[in-house]
């Protein structure tokens, strides 16, 4: 069921984000598409400084599968504005449900409840751009945590109407789900709501990052 | 008197119509920005809206008087920056955006 749903919200919806949630009042939508892990999340921030989502994912690595849906929820700890820099902290969480299997025990199917809370730091000027985040997901005979390091540069500044290229470097790693860690070297592109990244890993695995804000 | 009512229509407009330029900490790209062009442009009386990522400012151009500063402070904190400073200047939105497009 949780798949069915999945990929008809993928197959309705071309649009992808990545950002954990947009200004109050916002409706904000994010997507991530890779060979081993890919989701489609959407949020609604009800305040300056929260939002509240529903999430769908599916990781493969041949081996092992998960499909899950969550409920999350997603906090603003901390933002330092500066004249031409920001640094935010955020904490989330969601609580879900998934299904899948284990090499380990064949063909039988898995399913549970799960967590998923994480920590996410990231730092922008005009130019530069880093981003740290870590989530766990635990549940019965799951044991996930996806690491994710990006770092990276604008080529140019632009002005508020133009679209802005960026390169970004990715390093993402869900450990029983990517064999290694998995170095991404991106194309961004940012124009007002619409926010778009791409490129292929060193493991040949094409990725795609797209998000918009209503 | 039909005329006069919209020769005085049209003085008072003039008269109180007001551009505020407010400096903004924390704009750095146009994608996190959006939320104050959107929220700004929503008020009634607003004429225009300009963002200016590389000074970090914004331009409001109201129909009428200048907006409360402390609505604005609102406005721009909910959408997640600080307000440093409000000014009233006495260019249109679109003066300034010729000015600091062309460079």
């Amino acid at each position: 069921m949780v798949k069915f749903i999945f990929v008809c919200l993928l197959a309705i919806s071309s649009v992808l984000f990545a950002a954990p949630m947009s200004f109050k009042g916002s409706v904000t939508s994010m997507s991530d598409i890779g060979k081993r892990h890919t989701f489609i999340e959407t949020n609604y921030a009800y305040d300056i400084k929260s939002a509240i989502g529903v999430k769908f994912f599916h990781m493969d690595n041949n081996n092992r599968i998960r499909d899950g849906v969550e409920i999350n929820h997603i906090h603003r700890l901390l933002r330092e504005n500066k004249k031409h820099s920001q640094m935010n902290w955020w904490l989330f969480g969601g609580i879900g449900y998934l299904e899948g299997s284990n090499e380990a025990i064949k063909d039988k199917q898995l399913s549970t409840a799960f967590v998923s809370p994480g920590l996410q730091w990231d730092y922008e000027t005009k130019r530069v751009y880093a981003l740290a985040s870590h989530q766990l997901i635990r549940g019965d005979s799951i044991n996930h945590d996806m690491t994710q390091l990006k770092a990276g540069f604008s080529f140019y500044e632009t002005g508020f109407n133009q679209t802005q290229p960026w390169f970004i470097l990715e390093m993402a790693n869900i450990n029983g789900i990517t064999p290694q860690v998995e170095i991404t070297p991106t194309i961004r592109l940012i124009n007002k709501q619409l926010f778009l990244e791409a490129g292929v890993s060193n493991m040949g695995n094409p990725k795609v990052h797209v998000m918009y804000t209503f | 008197m039909k005329k006069l009512l919209v020769l005085l229509t049209f003085l008072t407009t003039s008269i109180f119509a007001a551009t505020q330029k407010i400096e903004v900490n924390g704009m750095v790209c146009a994608f996190c920005a959006q939320g104050i062009e959107k929220s700004l442009s929503k008020l009634e009386t607003t004429q225009d809206v300009y963002v200016n990522l590389d000074e970090g400012f914004v331009i409001l151009e109201n129909k009428t008087e200048a907006v409360n500063e402390d609505k604005i402070r609102a406005i721009i904190t909910d959408s997640g920056y600080d307000v440093t400073k409000i000014s009233l200047i006495k260019e249109t939105a679109n003066a300034v955006r010729q000015k600091y497009e062309k460079k």
